[in-house]
């Protein structure tokens, strides 16, 4: 496992991509967060007559510690992003013939899953600690009460990595099965942002009249997270339904199935 | 005492739709050979390497290396480059050779320099594999390959797209490698050159093996005598007639190009040239070329 690490290092290290996304995100998650909070404030300010939310210490979903939550509804999105640079490095390695490089020179095939599971914990580590960072700069300023560290930050850092995980682990699909990296993102986001959206609001809620489009992966991860609608009315101490941590636990484990499955019996042309 | 193989194949057959890529190969490769496995594009050289090395998927048959079977472990042990080199662009020399050295298990720091030094690299280890020229992606290939002493190296047209320069450098280090006494399965058209270091041969076509043995089992006591005489066509029927051993013979104005499937003396040949009053110019006995086999092979399927 060490060696699959060593090896994915090496590979990254010097993957320029990785780094300017990493900048990217850096940059836009608290910004995502600080201007969705800008956005509400100058709502209840301007445009319902409301004193300002921070000094008349009105609850918003921007307090600390509810704005980890907020933080992490607005900023999960932003994993497409990972999920497009794995399925760009993968594809690439497709492409250029590395990874069956990789197992001519001795490398067991399941392990070429197993290292890029690897990238996937490592990419959502680094996207849940994002989570907290910008929840926490957008704290430090529409905050209307102090950083207290207590669970709500631990349990949102856990919600957003295994929220990173999945949207992860579905890139790694589209990434192994199609190979092709640019046609390979364009159907992951075409996917991700419009099909899943189109089937679940337009075929399930407005047409079928059905709930069971919280169910598709995409949104069974979006459920994951508190919305900042349900902590305005109320729901400050808002579980996760287990049947959404149990779909996303489906998902996964099909996912992996699938993957391990498939890496051992396609073709490394 | 039975020879030691490296690697034996057992009636493999893979598909490409509708193409029958192999059909039923089976060959033994022994321990301390060079091997060399010819055929035309598309006769299945590079399928049956992709396939020993698991980069694909055979339909049936089985392969088994080291006698003990065909893990990823055994892989290890083999020095591999097939078709093209493949390598991070984005990366350096020297850490396209770290990720190999880390998967296979073979070679160091130091081995890498060593194997840049041997592959006249070793100042352009700094430079990025996108940067290379053709012929130093080659050379590169060919020191992943035998980095860290493999056991077995297979090489797959190692000469491909090379300048007359480098196509010299990569005879050279083949020779070496050769002379080291290395198991080398050498996949090339480069048919003067597979008779040069092959001690053993296999020659596919479409998918069949044709003929597979060492070098002088195949060539066997094969060999060309060129007749040259003012009026040498006159009796090209009574050559044939004369000797059975005569399969072949081309001719050409004042020359007769006679094939022999075994020994004929010379001196029987330039009597009954005289008996039949023709005075030869020329008797010459030429060495029988891997070549002439080959396609005699190829043609005759």
């Amino acid at each position: 496992m060490f060696t699959l690490l060593q090896i994915e290092w090496l590979k990254v290290k010097k993957y320029k991509p990785v780094w300017i996304l990493l900048i990217f995100l850096i940059i836009l998650f608290p910004l995502a967060t600080m201007t969705t909070a800008g956005i509400f404030q100058d709502i209840f300010k301007t445009k319902l007559g409301m004193p300002d939310m921070v000094t008349a210490r009105i609850f918003s979903p921007f307090d600390f510690n509810y704005v980890f939550y907020t933080s992490a509804y607005i900023n999960n999105g932003l994993n497409i992003a990972w999920g497009m640079l794995l399925i760009l490095m993968i594809g690439n390695e497709f492409q250029n013939k590395t990874m069956r490089q990789n197992v001519i020179d001795g490398q067991k095939r399941s392990d070429i899953v197993t290292s890029k599971l690897l990238l996937v914990l490592l990419f959502s580590m680094v996207s849940a600690i994002l989570v907290i960072f910008s929840g926490i700069v957008t704290g430090l300023i529409y905050s209307s009460t102090k950083f207290q560290f207590d669970m709500i930050m631990l349990k949102v850092l856990g919600i957003s990595f295994i929220a990173a995980i999945m949207q992860m682990l579905f890139a790694l699909v589209f990434a192994f099965t199609i190979k092709r990296p640019a046609f390979s993102v364009i159907l992951y986001l075409a996917y991700t942002v419009l099909i899943e959206n189109a089937i679940v609001h337009l075929l399930f809620r407005a047409a079928l009249k059905l709930e069971h489009g919280r169910l598709f992966l995409t949104q069974a991860v979006d459920e994951l997270t508190v919305s900042p609608l349900d902590l305005l009315s109320g729901e400050k101490d808002a579980v996760t339904p287990a049947t959404f941590w149990i779909t996303c636990g489906v998902y996964a484990t099909a996912i992996l199935v699938f993957l391990y499955k498939y890496i051992n019996r396609t073709q490394l042309k | 005492m039975s020879q030691e193989m490296v690697l034996e194949v057992a009636h493999l057959h893979k598909h490409f739709g509708k193409v029958h890529a192999l059909k039923d190969v089976s060959l033994q490769i022994p321990k301390g050979s060079v091997f060399g496995i010819l055929g035309p594009n598309g006769s299945g050289k590079t399928t049956m390497l992709g396939i020993v090395t698991d980069m694909q998927k055979s339909d049936s048959g089985t392969y088994s290396w080291f006698g003990k079977g065909s893990d990823h472990r055994f892989r290890k042990r083999v020095g591999s480059l097939i078709e093209t080199p493949n390598f991070y662009s984005y990366l350096n020399a020297y850490d396209n050779l770290k990720i190999t050295s880390l998967i296979s298990g073979r070679g160091n720091n130091e081995e890498i320099k060593s194997v840049l030094t041997r592959l006249d690299l070793i100042d352009k280890g700094h430079i990025k594999f996108g940067n290379f020229s053709l012929g130093m992606k080659q050379r590169l290939a060919v020191a992943a390959a035998i980095m860290g002493n493999p056991d077995v190296l297979i090489l797959d047209e190692p000469t491909n797209g090379l300048d007359p320069e480098g196509i010299h450098f990569m005879r050279k280090i083949l020779i070496d490698l050769a002379q080291e006494g290395k198991t080398i399965i050498l996949a090339s058209h480069l048919l003067e050159e597979v008779q040069k270091v092959c001690t053993h041969v296999s020659i596919l076509q479409f998918g069949d093996l044709l003929a597979q043995g060492t070098v002088e089992e195949l060539l066997g006591d094969s060999y060309k005598i060129v007749l040259e005489a003012e009026n040498i066509q006159t009796i090209e029927t009574a050559l044939k007639n004369k000797f059975a051993a005569i399969k072949r013979v081309d001719s050409s104005n004042k020359q007769l190009m006679l094939y022999l499937e075994e020994k004929v003396l010379p001196q029987d040949l330039n009597s009954f040239c005289f008996e039949n009053k023709v005075v030869l110019s020329r008797l010459e006995v030429l060495g029988a070329k891997l070549e002439d086999k080959f396609l005699e092979i190829t043609k005759k399927n």
